[in-house]
């Protein structure tokens, strides 16, 4: 139902040092996917793939999914639930 | 001749008491029927009073300090104005004399936002922290049905911004305020 072309996608390449940086950064990003500014993060850090995925499993509004590619980046992503 | 210009000087001086009589009652009136202002045309404007008041209100800057009814909390709003796109920054904050009433946890999230009177999709989830925990994020973006929308100079930003207790749904505080983007 939700094809994953269609989903709108943010992609960086930061990494942070400690998991709570990676976690501000986290919420930030959650903040714009609840907003639907995008649907999906697409990130080369898994500190931030596992903040955002825990973040945006707080919000009853989605379910929440999440991959990680064969060139090792990390993918979370939401429909609405 | 006497007679001639004593009575000239009498009419003349009963022309001039008249006049002023008539000048003095007629700024009388002016003032003391403001009703006469309101039903001439600029009136019509002021009809519209809420769109005074709105005018009045979005004439604030979103930079700055918005409290609460209560004082137990505010939002703190900043503009960066470094590309024709703005990024808006929020802080949602408890006042530190409430810390008492929201602990342990406090909920807090953004209930509504309006840009231009054109509902917009929530900024901020709901989060649970420490009462004393800065609540922020920023937008640089907008989503008004499936559509991404930036904000620009001159954009009124209106949001509700709700913090409570978390585990006590009676115990809240909430902030609405309205700005103008700079």
């Amino acid at each position: 139902m939700y094809s994953r072309l269609t989903l709108r996608w943010e992609r960086d390449n930061i990494i942070f040092d400690s998991l709570h940086e990676a976690d501000v950064w986290a919420d930030s990003i959650g903040n714009e996917i609840y907003s639907r500014v995008y649907d999906g993060y697409d990130t080369l850090d898994y500190k931030v793939a596992c903040a955002l995925a825990f973040r945006l499993a707080n919000m009853k509004e989605f379910k929440v999914f999440s991959e990680t590619t064969t060139e090792n980046r990390y993918k979370v992503w939401v429909v609405p639930s | 001749m006497k007679k001639l210009l004593k009575s000239i000087t009498f009419s003349l001086v009963l022309l001039l008491t008249f006049s002023s009589f008539q000048l003095e009652s007629l700024a009388i009136t002016d003032v003391e029927n403001p009703n006469d202002l309101i039903e001439s045309d600029s009136a019509t404007d002021v009809e519209n009073s809420s769109d005074l008041v709105e005018f009045a209100a979005s004439a604030r800057s979103c930079d700055g300090t918005f409290y609460a009814d209560d004082s137990e909390s505010f939002v703190v709003i900043q503009t960066n104005k470094t590309s024709v796109n703005r990024t808006i920054q929020f802080t949602f904050k408890f006042s530190t004399i409430a810390y008492e009433q929201y602990s342990p946890k406090a909920e807090v999230y953004a209930s509504a936002l309006w840009v231009n009177d054109v509902h917009a999709n929530s900024p901020y989830a709901k989060h649970t922290d420490l009462p004393n925990y800065f609540y922020h994020g920023s937008m640089k973006a907008y989503q008004v049905v499936g559509q991404n929308r930036y904000f620009k100079k001159g954009d009124v930003i209106k949001s509700h911004w709700r913090g409570g207790n978390a585990t006590d749904s009676k115990i809240h505080t909430s902030v609405n305020f309205e700005c103008t983007v700079g």
